[in-house]
């Protein structure tokens, strides 16, 4: 990816604010101990998630199973170890089909112009004001439950951001000389949409990207909470806790450790986010 | 400002045309007999059939759809496919509740947040400052549906300060008000402090503070009025997304609300209510919108219409 | 400055006082002197018997509504609004002689040109009720005098009288027929021994005491039924005291419940017949070692003991509940032996991973979900690879109850056959004839056995009680010998009361009679 000359520099300075900011660099560790759980948590975990021994049911913490058993006796570290490639995968998969969808829709909406311009963003707005979780409650009970629709669902419903972000981006571009440029030489459309205009979108996509991702996965998650995601036996966690509020009193570990699983995954992209956010535009939050 | 609400509410139509199609369509596509629902597992095809001819649910998927057009034009909403009752019957208590629980929630967020924002904002650096934003950073951060299922386990359950869930009076509502309420409080405080932390660093708060006006004053008078507009907007904005995504809290706590009344439905494919609610639901989210811009315009004498 | 405050200050006052009108529209019913609030599972889907099927509708409708012939508290069959009948022409007519003094909730009389109006429109095709299949058998009734009513049937049935006193042969008032229409299902008017005061839906239904009640007058003055579907907060209710009973009660709460001293837990055998139909189109379960393999597989024991806590009874001896009328213990099946389920497996050269898809509802019955992830668990163990497919309970009955087109995508699917006319006929046949395969009916398994099938017509074309009871002992051995489904489990109905609340109890069908109940203080 060809770097704009002018911007060597800000990208350094960039980096140096961010390392300067402790609950940056905290977002960044966890969201990258997060990702390490997702890649080789199934390897270190102590059983089978699948394995069940009804008369072990509801056990608390002990020393061969840490977290304590679930309501069939399965081992409730084990299954939080292998969800997080479940939860981390649905939220990447979400936010990359919103990004994809989203950029796309922007940067040819704000390059064509005209009429089709006019639609799209008229189509981006409906989506918008689609009540939030509403639209993909709605979207999953169309395509039926599963974590894979449940990926979909919140890509639509995350897509609008991502669309306005490289649709403003991409008009502001749109006049410029390098642009005018770029077409003087003989360059086609989507040539110049690629190379020269979607770089420079790149840096606000990207902060949208992480800040996003809080909501992602509380969506996803809440979706399989309400029962239309991951089906069982699936360790996802969302799932796992709502399956846990039939235990609240028998029970609360079965629901305090899933959530706090999701609580973390979402402050570590949300801290990162933030990070990414002040060392990229320092204006904001002058400390 | 006559235009620009002409404008908006232009919008409102076919967006609502937009949702309302794709919502029709949806629901009939998608496996789920209603009339099964209807008569129960017992029911012999003769009475499926008689259930289908009664609601029109053998009628072509465009005629249904024409129909239903006209009704709404004329303020019928049907009746709920399950309980024969009108469907504003059933929507209007809940979404009634589901409002009063989302303002409490915003209104006492809001209040609260920006109080926290102010003073962390004023005390820059401190250690009030840094756990401030920690306990915002926090409310932001927790799924609403984990937060919930926590304060049950803590305040009910442990503690019997309060009732796990269900309607039937004020103390009802606390519990999910404070479950709600979390995240807008963490996004005002934080965007209070932003704001005013910018707003004390311009010129004219450095000259009154030169000319020896009194902190306080400064802080007051001066820097709130300000700081306080992108705050309203926000405040107005969580609004409706707290309508919409009241869904997860009504849950835990067994609330009577238009979310939770949602969901049921899709699940009882009671098409009627599904549509009815999602329409209005979706009204109530773009007017609140609009009266959120127009309050951020109002109070900002830069913006003009 | 002062003006922002100020203002911010009325908003303040403001917001509080709409709060807290608010809550009073809010605010739901109280329980005090003869008033009893029940909590229960859904709302009442109808109030009209004769237009519904579910058990929330039919508990409320059965504190207003009465029929011919009831049960008692044993579930046995005593006479209602009927004082006696006759059969005659070999068991084809069925002469009533009807109760004189019973009035209907607006005052009309109950007599046989009543009955007959109610008949006629059950048995009328244009109004498509639910009663056109229970009494598909009727021929029509005629008015012999004002208390006698005659009544004519294409064929003997003798479960007929089950069936009427299942709870959708109960009677509404004429006049109040020819009044509402199809809004009946609103204006509730029946004989029984409380009358409908008003339904605010998902909220409440409100019933007082009928004083013009031809029988012994009810202790209660009020009944409120108030649907609370999460288990959790109908049980926090009634520990709170806002409710005096409810039911069903999740079984992970009994314990705690059963060691409070001021409830009593209340439990019967429930009809619902916990079970896996084992899809007999699919090549893999047309060989019964297969089908067998896959009960041996299954620890029904543990099930009952770990997820169950015990309150369950194991379709070991027969796959219909012990409370069903034509129950008969066939012998001890399937005890839990994974080796023999691998050696029948093996034999009958079932591939170790071979998928199997099941389907489960989610949250309709008790456990169903635990239950429907620890058979998966247990046919993993055997070597087969189950593949859970949850949906929710809208959307699974529509689809188990559709034409297989050409034949059904399940291998497993999870169903409990429970029947409102509590006898064998519809309880066996709903779900074992050949002729009830979907969409027509349940039998989810498409099985077909001329032995059941023959048993069961026995069993319905006479009406003496013991040779009935034969015929349905042939059909559960059979039935049990094939293995058409994984049998599971009859899991027992739950409920609780404050323990002044006397004279309550719970029924097999599901749900709670309250209308014999009063407070002992």
């Amino acid at each position: 990816m060809p770097i704009p000359a002018s911007s060597s520099r800000p990208a350094a300075a960039a980096w140096r604010r961010f390392t300067r900011n402790r609950a940056a660099v905290a977002g960044l560790a966890l969201v990258l101990f997060f990702l390490l759980m997702a890649a080789f948590g199934p390897w270190v975990a102590p059983h089978d998630p699948l394995k069940q021994q009804l008369d072990g049911a509801l056990a608390g913490p002990s020393w061969s199973h840490g977290l304590g058993r679930d309501e069939l006796g399965r081992d409730i570290l084990s299954r939080i170890l292998h969800g997080a490639r479940i939860s981390l995968g649905m939220a990447l998969g979400a936010s990359l089909i919103a990004a994809g969808a989203g950029v796309t829709v922007g940067l040819v909406a704000a390059y064509r112009g005209g009429g089709l311009e006019e639609i799209l963003m008229r189509l981006v707005d409906v989506v918008l004001a689609f009540p939030g979780f509403l639209l993909a409650i709605a979207v999953v009970s169309a395509l039926g439950p599963g974590i894979v629709n449940v990926a979909v669902a919140v890509g639509v419903n995350t897509m609008p951001g991502f669309a306005r972000i490289a649709h403003s981006t991409a008009h502001a571009m749109k006049e410029t000389e390098h642009v005018a440029a770029a077409r003087a030489l003989g360059n086609s459309g989507p040539r110049i949409l690629w190379r020269h205009i979607l770089p420079n979108c790149l840096a606000p996509i990207v902060v949208q990207f992480t800040l996003r991702m809080g909501t992602v996965v509380v969506i996803g998650s809440g979706l399989s909470f309400l029962g239309l995601g991951a089906q069982p036996p699936s360790p996802e966690w969302g799932a796992m806790l709502s399956t846990a509020r039939e235990y609240l009193r028998t029970a609360p570990h079965l629901s305090l450790v899933p959530g706090l699983a999701i609580l973390l995954l979402v402050l570590a992209w949300n801290l990162l986010g933030d990070g990414l956010t002040e060392a990229l535009n320092p204006k904001l939050n002058r400390s | 400002m006559g235009r620009l609400i002409g404008r908006r509410l232009l919008f409102l139509l076919p967006v609502l045309f937009g949702i309302l199609a794709a919502v029709f369509v949806t629901m009939r596509i998608v496996p789920g007999d209603p009339a099964r629902l209807v008569a129960g597992p017992d029911a012999g095809p003769e009475e499926l059939a008689a259930i289908r001819h009664q609601f029109g649910l053998d009628l072509p998927l465009h005629v249904q759809f024409g129909r239903y057009l006209l009704d709404v034009l004329r303020g019928e909403f049907g009746q709920s496919l399950k309980t024969q009752r009108p469907v504003l019957d059933e929507i209007v208590p809940r979404l009634w509740n589901t409002a009063l629980l989302a303002v409490l929630s915003t209104f006492f967020a809001a209040a609260l947040g920006l109080l926290a924002g102010i003073v962390a904002a004023a005390r820059r650096n401190s250690t009030f400052d840094h756990m401030t934003m920690a306990v915002a950073m926090l409310g932001v951060s927790t799924p609403s549906f984990y937060l919930g299922i926590v304060l049950i386990v803590v305040f009910a359950v442990m503690l019997r300060l309060f009732p796990a869930g269900g309607s039937g009076g004020l103390i009802h509502l606390i519990l999910p008000a404070v479950t709600l309420g979390a995240s807008t409080l963490g996004i005002v405080a934080r965007m209070t402090r932003a704001s005013m932390i910018d707003v004390l660093d311009e010129d004219y708060i450095r000259t009154a503070r030169a000319k020896g006006v009194r902190e306080r004053v400064i802080v007051a008078r001066h820097a709130l009025r300000n700081a306080l507009l992108p705050v309203i907007a926000v405040v107005a904005l969580q609004f409706g997304f707290v309508l919409a995504g009241s869904v997860l809290v009504e849950t835990v706590f067994s609330f009577p609300g238009i979310g939770w009344l949602i969901v049921e439905s899709i699940s009882m494919r009671d098409f009627p209510v599904v549509q009815g609610s999602i329409l209005l639901v979706t009204f109530v989210s773009v007017l609140v919108n609009l009266a959120a811009d127009l309050l951020y315009g109002y109070a900002d004498p830069r913006i003009k219409f | 400055m002062n003006r922002r405050f100020r203002s911010l200050g009325w908003i303040c006052t403001a917001a509080v006082l709409l709060t807290a009108a608010m809550s009073v529209l809010v605010a739901g019913a109280q329980s005090s002197g003869g008033a009893v609030v029940l909590a229960t599972q859904s709302d009442a889907a109808r109030l009209d018997p004769a237009a519904t099927g579910d058990v929330p509708s039919m508990m409320v409708q059965s504190v207003m509504f009465e029929g011919l012939v009831g049960w008692d508290k044993d579930q046995k069959l005593v006479p209602q609004l009927a004082e006696s009948w006759t059969l005659s022409d070999g068991g084809k007519v069925i002469t009533w002689r009807l109760r004189h003094g019973v009035k209907f909730h607006d005052g009309e009389e109950f007599d046989a040109p009543a009955a007959k109006v109610n008949f006629d429109r059950w048995l009328d095709k244009a109004n498509g009720l639910l009663t056109l299949s229970q009494f598909a058998s009727v021929d029509g009734v005629e008015v012999v005098d004002k208390y006698t009513l005659k009544m004519t049937l294409k064929e003997v049935n003798g479960a007929l009288l089950q069936t009427l006193a299942g709870r959708r042969a109960m009677f509404n008032s004429p006049k109040a027929l020819a009044k509402w229409g199809k809004e009946i299902n609103l204006h509730p008017t029946g004989t029984g021994p409380f009358e409908f005061v008003d339904w605010v839906p998902k909220d409440r239904i409100t019933v007082k005491r009928f004083e013009g009640y031809w029988g012994s007058k009810p202790a209660l003055e009020k009944i409120t039924f108030k649907p609370v579907p999460e288990p959790a907060s109908r049980v926090a209710m009634l520990e709170a005291g806002d409710a005096d009973m409810a039911a069903p009660i999740p079984i992970q709460d009994v314990a705690r419940l059963r060691g409070n001293p001021k409830l009593h837990v209340m439990m019967v055998d429930s009809l619902d017949n916990l079970h896996f139909a084992l899809n007999m189109q699919k090549d893999i379960f047309k060989d019964v070692r297969v089908r067998q393999a896959v009960n041996y597989a299954v620890d029904k024991e543990a099930i009952v003991k770990n997820i169950y806590n015990g309150l369950a009874v194991p379709l070991t001896k027969s796959p219909v509940s012990p409370f069903l009328w034509g129950y008969s213990s066939v012998g001890d099946f399937y005890k839990y032996d994974p080796a023999k389920a691998r050696e029948l497996l093996k034999a009958a050269g079932v591939k170790p991973g071979t998928k199997l898809v099941m389907w489960i509802p989610d949250g309709r019955y008790v456990q169903d979900r635990q239950v429907g992830e620890a058979v998966a668990g247990y046919l993993r163990e055997v070597g087969l690879d189950p593949q859970i497919v949850k949906m929710e309970w809208a959307t699974y009955i529509g689809r188990v109850g559709q034409k297989p087109d050409p034949i059904a995508p399940y291998d497993l699917a999870m169903l409990a056959w429970s029947v409102g006319t509590q006898d064998a006929d519809w309880g066996i046949g709903g779900t074992f004839l050949s002729t009830n395969w979907p969409p027509r009916a349940y039998n989810l398994a498409f099985y077909k056995s001329d032995v059941v099938d023959n048993a069961l017509a026995a069993g319905r074309q006479t009406t003496d009680g013991a040779k009935r009871m034969e015929a349905y002992k042939i059909a559960q051995k059979q039935i049990m010998e094939d293995a058409p489904w994984l049998f599971l489990v009859a899991p027992k109905f739950i409920g609780a009361a404050k323990k002044e609340l006397q004279n309550v109890y719970v029924i097999p069908f599901g749900g709670a009679v309250v209308k014999d109940a009063a407070i002992k203080r």
